[in-house]
């Protein structure tokens, strides 16, 4: 989406460079990218070691402790099993929400009536404090999966319809006009102008979405009931593996990590032919 | 208020037989109260190019929205071929200062678009689109996307697009202020050659002297907020012969010379 | 060089004294204990209030926090937030190696396995499930425990954390049989009277909750830790012997000054109950005590390697609770 407004926006504003424009970013050379990619992660993770020795506390381990953690979980199969159980209600919420959000936000842009009764919900959602909110959804939907997925939602929901919202009201006026002056329909307009325009910013929602599914689901097994990853982090904290403990932690940011990447692979292969 | 030399009255009265689009007592007043145009008349005649030239914010962007039927005007009428009109309509069609091309869709879809929406068969639309790609110069580069070209090529896009559709009034707002000045002067020229081969009606909204006179059979010059008619001038420039040697006619200099002594009054 | 000696003395000298202050602070009893409490006081920590409030008027500055978890207020402990916290903390002396010791035993482990009245035994428990606070957990271990002594195997041991969320899923029939603390014991059976009895634990020692700290304050603040146990072994017996005292002393002390009707109402039967159940050791703790903590949390998984081989000063510092064992008498 950055991309597409960037190029509409390099449409109004410069043509002096020509084809291609130029970068609001200075643009790094590709084959040094994984490079400043590498001192990066080698900067973080040498800071982590450091701190792990001196240490800053008996409890914090060292980066390479953790890998080690790390590795002998993903061999014992503890990480598979964990995530097997993780993933079911963030990938139930993930599926139950995402198309309603996405519909929701479409609705909302689309029409003042619909905006105007559930704009207000949902940037107050957003702004909620969710961690404070979760433990209170066991009142309602008990300490099972059904609490779960609801937390996953709950987190997510906002997110991705607020940027589709977004997405939709942010529709170029002048691609708008295009489409009138040419006589589109109402539908036409919609199905051809207002959706793909905004599809940047659903799918990044989508992608936010997941992101904050995941901390939902995280936060689900660390408050409600412990399960999957959430069960491994309270269970290695009151054995005091700290090691293990931060190796779950650091897999739920690989996860999620990979979870957003692939995402977006699968955006840009399908949605995405002019890149 | 500057007396005009022509008045609106008279554009009309010689105009009438053959204008393709009428502009009667046309106000506009914006709801938040800004009064942009105020009892506009005017005629565009057939199958010239009249140009709408003014200070900024003189509603002439207003005024050619109105006519596309984009802008409901507050008062007055607008009518095309003598049938009044409202909203938008397969007798004209419109080139946007932004160029208003959908990132997502190649050359040959955005040029085809118009067509696309009224429900023209693939094949059959895409064949009309390739004849104004190669038309406006585009030729290879169907498949591209609007990123992959410069600005002069993106706009020639915009102009292709309004062919396609053979609407016989174009509306083109700006079209060329957010090019480059090489390139400007010479879509000016592609844009008058292409007018000899489509014979179209031409309603050309500019802020530049020098592309008013070099482009128009005709150009109306409105007044500052609200906007009113201020004075119609014909360049009655030869381009028939050399593109090039217009621009150095002395006709075309004491034209852009005269709007400017006009034009400078409004100028605070 | 002007400047950088005056840059030396206008920040370096604060610094040097600064440091030199706290050094000689931390050198020697300076009589304040910060205690880091793992949840809010209520009427279960009155026990500890009152013995704390008694050091005060002995002359010890007690600085009370309450954090949101007991691991959060023994991470709080660990790196020199907080002096003395609450809690049993093992696996953290075993496996970091953390600079703590547990000086006092405030509570004995006691379970209270509240199962459906279908259930008359243990044995009628082989086959099905029960619900415990957490993997890892005391009454997962005890659970386990009761498992060996009685031959049987569960067919899934559910976690539950929150001993009121368990007396709900009780209440609510999610569950038939798990461990409740002596509150919602109560209150379960008090919703529910004649649906759910108790079954046998036997004789099962150890410790529930201990008072640790980092041995350099331990070793610093010698007047601090004795006066602290002194009257913690006196409230405990005072409690022991009278489980009103509480109340009373709450009253005199005004403790808890904040606490709504209902919930004072409780403080007489809670302490009736726990001395009853032997919650309070009279004596705070023994080496022998250790040694069955050892046991069980072997057996909990909190503890790795062998019973036998587990050295009670790695983990307990006992030294001040014998000589206050001593000053107390009895």
């Amino acid at each position: 989406m950055a991309d597409r407004t960037a190029a509409s926006r390099r449409g109004l504003s410069e043509e002096v460079a020509g084809a291609g424009g130029h970068q609001i970013v200075e643009r790094v050379p590709s084959d040094r990218q994984w490079l400043w990619r590498l001192i990066s992660f080698a900067v973080v993770f040498g800071g982590w070691e450091i701190a792990g020795r001196i240490p800053v506390s008996p409890s914090f381990p060292t980066f390479s402790a953790t890998i080690v953690a790390l590795g002998e979980m993903l061999l014992d199969g503890t990480l598979a099993g964990a995530y097997a159980e993780t993933v079911q209600p963030l990938i139930l919420g993930m599926l139950l929400c995402s198309v309603m959000a996405v519909l929701f936000g479409v609705g909302m842009g689309l029409s003042r009536t619909v905006e105007w009764f559930s704009l207000p919900i949902f940037i107050i959602l957003q702004a909620a404090p969710m961690a404070a909110l979760i433990p209170l959804i066991t009142f309602l939907y008990g300490i099972g999966l059904t609490a779960k997925v609801v937390a996953v939602m709950l987190m997510s929901a906002p997110i991705i319809v607020l940027n589709s919202y977004k997405g939709i009201r942010n529709t170029s006026p002048s691609l708008l006009d295009m489409s009138r002056s040419f006589m589109a329909t109402r539908r036409q307009q919609i199905v051809k102008i207002i959706l793909p325009s905004a599809s940047g910013l659903i799918f990044a929602g989508l992608r936010l979405g997941v992101a904050a599914g995941v901390t939902g689901v995280v936060l689900a097994e660390l408050l409600i009931t412990p399960t999957g990853v959430g069960d491994l982090i309270t269970y290695y904290r009151s054995v005091a593996e700290y090691p293990h403990m931060f190796a779950s932690i650091l897999s739920i940011i690989i996860f999620s990590s990979v979870a957003v990447t692939l995402l977006q692979r699968a955006e840009t292969a399908l949605f995405r032919p002019e890149t | 208020m500057l007396n005009t030399v022509l008045s609106a009255r008279n554009g009309q009265a010689s105009g009438t037989p053959e204008a393709a689009v009428q502009v009667e007592g046309i106000g506009k007043r914006y709801p938040g109260g800004v009064e942009a145009l105020k009892d506009v008349t005017l005629d565009f005649p057939a199958g010239e190019l009249t140009t709408l030239l003014g200070p900024s914010g003189c509603g002439k962007t207003t005024l050619l929205k109105i006519i596309a039927g984009l802008l409901d005007p507050s008062k007055g009428q607008i009518r095309v071929k003598g049938k009044q009109v409202h909203g938008p309509g397969p007798d004209r069609a419109f080139v946007f200062q932004d160029f208003a091309l959908m990132p997502w869709a190649t050359v040959l879809r955005n040029v085809a678009f118009g067509l696309e929406l009224r429900g023209v068969a693939k094949a059959e639309r895409e064949a009309t689109a390739r004849k104004y790609i190669t038309e406006v110069g585009l030729t290879g580069f169907e498949q591209s996307y609007p990123h992959e070209l410069s600005g002069g090529m993106r706009q020639r896009v915009g102009v292709a697009r309004a062919l396609a559709v053979d609407a016989d009034i174009l509306l083109m707002d700006e079209p060329f202020a957010s090019i480059d000045e090489q390139t400007r002067r010479k879509l000016q020229e592609d844009l008058l050659q292409l007018l000899q081969i489509e014979k179209k009606t031409v309603i050309f909204v500019t802020h530049s002297i020098e592309e008013a006179v070099y482009v128009s059979d005709q150009i109306v010059l409105l007044s500052r907020r609200p906007g009113t008619v201020s004075r119609i001038i014909r360049p009655n420039l030869d381009h028939s012969t050399d593109l090039e040697a217009a621009r150095r006619d002395k006709a075309y200099l004491d034209c852009v010379d005269e709007i400017w002594q006009t034009l400078k009054q409004y100028l605070v | 060089m002007r400047n950088l000696s005056k840059l030396t003395f206008q920040f370096l000298m604060p610094a040097a004294m600064i440091l030199a202050v706290a050094g000689e602070a931390g050198a020697q009893d300076d009589m304040t204990a910060r205690i880091a409490l793992g949840d809010i006081a209520s009427v279960e920590t009155l026990n500890l209030l009152i013995a704390l409030e008694h050091a005060k008027e002995r002359g010890v500055d007690i600085e009370l926090t309450a954090f949101k978890s007991e691991d959060i207020a023994n991470q709080a402990v660990v790196n020199g937030q907080a002096d003395i916290g609450v809690g049993v903390p093992y696996p953290v002396i075993q496996k970091v190696d953390a600079p703590i010791r547990m000086f006092y035993r405030l509570s004995e482990l006691r379970f209270f396995p509240v199962v459906d009245k279908k259930y008359e035994s243990w044995e009628d428990l082989d086959g099905e499930e029960i619900a415990v606070h957490s993997r890892g957990s005391g009454t997962e271990a005890a659970a386990n425990i009761m498992a060996d002594k009685h031959g049987i195997t569960y067919k899934n041991i559910s976690y539950v954390p929150g001993s009121e969320v368990r007396a709900l899923a009780l209440l609510n029939d999610s569950v038939d049989a798990t461990f409740l603390d002596i509150a919602n014991t109560d209150f379960v059976m008090a919703k529910a009277p004649g649906e759910f009895h108790l079954l046998p634990m036997g004789d099962l020692e150890g410790t529930d909750e201990a008072l640790f700290a980092r041995t350099d304050w331990l070793d610093e603040n010698q007047e601090t830790v004795q006066i602290l146990i002194e009257e913690l072994l006196k409230v405990t017996r005072a409690i022991n012997e009278d489980p009103g005292y509480v109340a009373a002393e709450r009253e005199r002390l005004g403790l808890l000054a904040d606490l709504p009707e209902d919930l004072a109402a409780e403080i007489q039967p809670y302490f009736e109950q726990a001395v009853e159940a032997q919650l309070f050791p009279q004596n705070g703790g023994s080496a022998e005590g250790v040694k069955a903590d050892f046991d069980f949390y072997t057996a909990a998984g909190q503890l790795e390697g062998s019973p036998e081989e587990l050295k009670v000063e790695d983990f307990w510092y006992l030294e001040p609770l014998e000589k206050a064992q001593a000053a107390v008498g009895g």
